[in-house]
Parts: C-alpha cells; sequence; structure tokens
C-alpha cells in the first residue's frame, strides 16, 4: 500500500513523494500538534501548502523557529486517516485495537493511542483514536549472511537492546534458512516479523516457512512442533517462563530454535533470573549480540554456550 | 382470411405484453428478495471473515444477478483505491448510479443506498442494529409490494387483453 493513502486527500498530494524520504522509519500523527517524519537522524515535519517552496514540503524540525508555518493535524483528519488504516472497517480491528497495534498491507505498522474503554478493569478498546505511530517496514536483505555460518544447526538467541534490529536480523535469519532447504515454524506473536496482512506474510520470510500469527509464543511454539514438523522454529521476544518451557520441549523433540531477548550486554544475559537457568543448561548454543554504533550501523558479535566469542 | 390472422396476431401481441409485465413485476419481486438476502450475506460474511468490506465485496460475494455483482465489484474497487472520505458514501455513490439497471422504485433505491450504512460502523454489534433496521424497513416494502403485486397483475391482464380486443374489432 502506497503511504500516502493513509493521509486526508487534502494531504495527499503533498504526501506524493513519501517514498523517496530517504530512510524514513516512523510517521508520528498527533492530535493538533505537526506531522513528524522521522527519518535516520532527522525529524522533519510537513509545511503548510502555501509556505512549501523549491525545498521541498518538509523541514528539519530543529531548523524552523517557530511553529507558524507548520501544518497540524486536525480532528477531522484523525477521523479521515482511521477510515483509511482500517479499510473503512474498524470492526473487523477489535483484536487489533485491544493490543493497540494493527499491520497493514505493505508490512507497515501502525501503533495507536487515545482514550481507552475498559471493561472488567481491562482494556477492551480505543474508543477515541487520537495518536498513530506509523511504522514503515524495511527489510534488509542479506543482514543475517555474515552469523549464518555459525548458527547453522544450533539453538541460538539473538540479544540486544530495544531498537538495536534485533527483530530485523531474525527475519533475514528465516528467510536464508527457508531459502536454504529447511522448515521453518515461526510464531509471530505481535506480526513484527511476518508481518502478515489477513494472514498473507507482507514480508518474505522464504518459501518453507510457515506462520503462526498474532499466537501466544509458548502455545505456538508447541502447536507448530504438534501440527508442521518444523526443523528449526523461529519466535521473536522470548521473555517469560513459560517461553523457555516451550522451547526446552522443541529442542528435545530435535527442533532447532531460533529467539530473540532483550538485553544490553551479554552479562545482562547470564545474570537475568528467568535466563540463567536455561544457559546453564545449555539450551542455547549460539548467542549472537548486537551492538549499534553511533553512526547506526551495527556489528554482530557470535558467542558459544560456553561464553567464548566466535566471530 | 387476412383479417382473421390479423386479429390473431394483436390477441397474441397482447397476451405477450401482459406475460412480460407480469414477468417484470415478478422480476422486480425476486430483485428485492435477493437484495435483501444480499445484505445479510454481506453482514455474515464480514462477520464470520472479519475482513474489510472491500475484501468481502471484492472476493467473497456471489451473486446470480449480474449487474448486482458488477455494483458489488465497483463498490470493493472503490473503496480499494481509498478516494472517499467514508464507505457510506461509496456505497451510496455506486448504488444511485445504476440506479436505472436495478429498476427499483425510488423509495426502494433509497433504502439500498442508506443500508450502506450497516457495514461500515466501529464494531459488529453495531453494524447488525443498524442492518436490522433497514431490513425491517425493506420486509415492509416487499410486503406492500407483494399485495400490490396480484392486483396490478390482474389489472394489465385485462387491460392487455382488452386493449388487443378493441384494436382487433376496431381494425375489422
Amino acid at each position: 500500500m502506497r503511504l500516502e493513502l493513509l493521509f486526508p486527500i487534502h494531504l495527499r498530494e503533498t504526501m506524493k513523494n513519501l517514498e523517496k524520504l530517504q530512510d524514513l522509519e516512523e510517521i508520528r500523527v498527533r492530535i493538533g500538534q505537526p506531522l513528524f517524519f522521522y527519518t535516520g537522524q532527522k525529524e522533519l515535519v510537513l509545511l503548510l501548502k502555501e509556505k512549501q517552496d523549491k525545498k521541498g514540503q518538509f523541514r528539519n524540525s530543529r531548523e524552523l523557529g517557530t511553529n507558524d508555518n507548520v501544518y497540524h493535524v486536525t480532528e477531522a483528519d484523525l477521523l479521515e486517516m482511521q477510515n483509511y488504516i482500517s479499510n473503512y472497517s474498524l470492526y473487523a480491528w477489535q483484536e487489533e485495537l485491544r493490543n493497540g497495534f494493527l499491520t497493514i498491507q505493505g508490512g507497515h505498522r501502525i501503533g495507536l493511542a487515545g482514550g481507552t474503554t475498559n471493561q472488567n478493569g481491562r482494556i477492551s478498546g480505543i474508543s477515541y483514536l487520537t495518536f498513530f505511530n506509523i511504522r514503515v517496514a524495511h527489510e534488509r536483505v542479506g543482514c543475517a549472511g555474515k552469523i549464518l555460518p555459525y548458527i547453522w544447526n544450533h539453538n541460538t538467541l539473538i540479544v540486544s537492546p530495544p531498537g538495536a534490529g534485533k527483530t530485523t536480523l531474525l527475519r533475514d535469519c528465516i528467510r536464508s534458512l527457508s531459502y536454504e532447504g529447511m522448515k521453518i515454524g515461526l510464531v509471530d506473536e505481535r506480526s513484527e516479523i511476518a508481518a502478515c496482512y489477513h494472514g498473507i506474510p507482507q514480508n518474505d520470510v522464504g518459501p518453507r516457512t510457515d506462520v503462526l500469527d498474532g499466537c501466544n509464543k509458548s502455545e505456538g511454539i508447541v502447536m507448530l512442533l504438534r501440527t508442521m514438523s518444523p526443523a528449526v522454529i523461529a519466535v521473536d521476544e522470548l521473555g517469560i517462563e513459560d517461553d523457555f518451557k516451550a522451547v526446552e520441549q522443541a529442542a528435545y523433540c530435535g527442533c532447532k530454535i531460533i529467539g530473540t531477548v532483550h538485553a544490553g550486554s551479554m552479562k545482562e544475559i547470564q545474570e537475568k533470573p528467568v535466563l540463567k537457568k536455561w544457559c546453564e543448561k545449555e539450551l542455547f548454543e549460539r548467542f549472537v549480540f548486537i551492538k549499534k554504533g553511533e553512526s547506526g550501523m551495527r556489528e554482530c558479535n557470535v558467542y558459544n554456550q560456553r561464553w567464548e566469542l566466535l566471530c | 382470411m387476412l383479417k382473421l390472422v390479423g386479429s390473431i396476431l394483436i390477441l397474441l401481441a397482447s397476451g405477450g405484453l401482459s406475460y412480460s409485465i407480469r414477468t417484470e413485476l415478478n422480476e422486480h419481486q425476486k430483485r428485492l428478495f435477493l437484495l435483501r438476502n444480499l445484505l445479510t450475506k454481506i453482514f455474515w460474511e464480514m462477520n464470520y471473515s472479519m475482513r474489510p468490506v472491500e475484501q468481502v465485496l471484492l472476493y467473497q460475494i456471489e451473486t446470480q444477478d449480474e449487474d448486482l455483482t458488477k455494483i458489488l465489484k465497483e463498490i470493493g474497487e472503490r473503496l480499494m483505491k481509498k478516494e472517499a472520505k467514508c464507505g457510506e458514501d461509496v456505497w451510496r455513490e455506486v448504488f444511485q448510479t445504476h440506479r436505472k439497471e436495478l429498476g427499483l422504485k425510488s423509495e426502494e433505491s433509497e433504502l439500498i443506498e442508506q443500508a450502506g450504512n450497516a457495514f461500515f460502523g466501529k464494531s459488529v454489534e453495531e453494524n447488525q442494529k443498524v442492518l436490522s433496521l433497514y431490513q425491517e424497513k425493506l420486509d415492509f416494502l416487499m410486503e406492500v409490494e407483494r399485495r400490490e403485486r396480484r392486483e396490478k397483475q390482474k389489472v394489465y391482464q385485462t387491460i392487455c387483453i382488452m386493449s388487443g380486443l378493441v384494436l382487433v374489432i376496431l381494425l375489422i
């Protein structure tokens, strides 16, 4: 889906070159506030139509001294966007509204916020959608090429702090292994890896990958194990005891596991209470730690179960 | 001899006309029933598959009526283009454009044009309530139509045959 189609009709003309914005990562839409576009290190804002010139429709927000020249999002804009984002069918996204995000065609993810409605003390939906975070889908094909020989046929855990690219690396591992001929079972609880839109993966996860979308990790792993006979099970953001129990079960059934986990350093991994036990059992044979440099470049280090650096 | 053949032809033509009017009235009734059925089908398909309206209309709904199929596909395609602020507008505009092809009375057409409101609500429950409202109205119109149809058929049949006879008498 072209991104400009998510925006109100009167803004579409100025949004036409959105795809050309280099490294566009996020678009933030907030009621009464400017439209923010995040590209790599920059924060851009959309100018009012009459203030746009040869330099284009966007300006770095830090270059602008005043907000007067900037377009501000109105309530009508948000209502219109709500229709486009949901394909005029809000009823079809009730579960996603409860979770606060939805995946649209093209694999772009939209985070939602606003006034929540509660039922029995739990969030049952969002009644006023007044904040959108459009996260533009990026696939980095080939980014796992360097680490693949080290993790091939090993239970692997990809480790990094948030935002360093765990999911992107995991997706490329899945795709590469799948193209190499391995049957992969993917449990995609938050639709971040395959980005399924009505059951169809929007990202390339390879020809031999079966996706269980929107499913609880521990249940999903067991389900895939029973039904799809995968050689490798891939899962994002392992965190609770049940997840690791399911991983252990899969590992003892001859299945290999690739998972990800949040941690700021390798030392943290060894000290995490939930993980410690499984590390001592040597459930995982490889750890891939992703470091993000100041320039935004990523570096991957691979360790074995004895914490020896392999590459 | 010629007069006899002419008279037979006129009587056959008036009989044919009466038959075609009768069929037309039946078709109209059938189309109303089909439309009612279609609204229910769209709703339940949406409810079952939880897919957006555009996909339901484009890929999941089949009707025996070519005109209706064409209209539904057109709505689906226009929704996909996202050129209207709300879905109800697209539904209404497309049905308005094809008013003549459907051959409905203005009251019935208006009702069908508004029935799109039942598919673009915030929740399934809201859609269901709105749909039942339109279905009730449609049921009422269909009941009136059914009652009128019999009388109309009798009247048209008599008029056609009588005018045929009058013409025959005049020509003889």
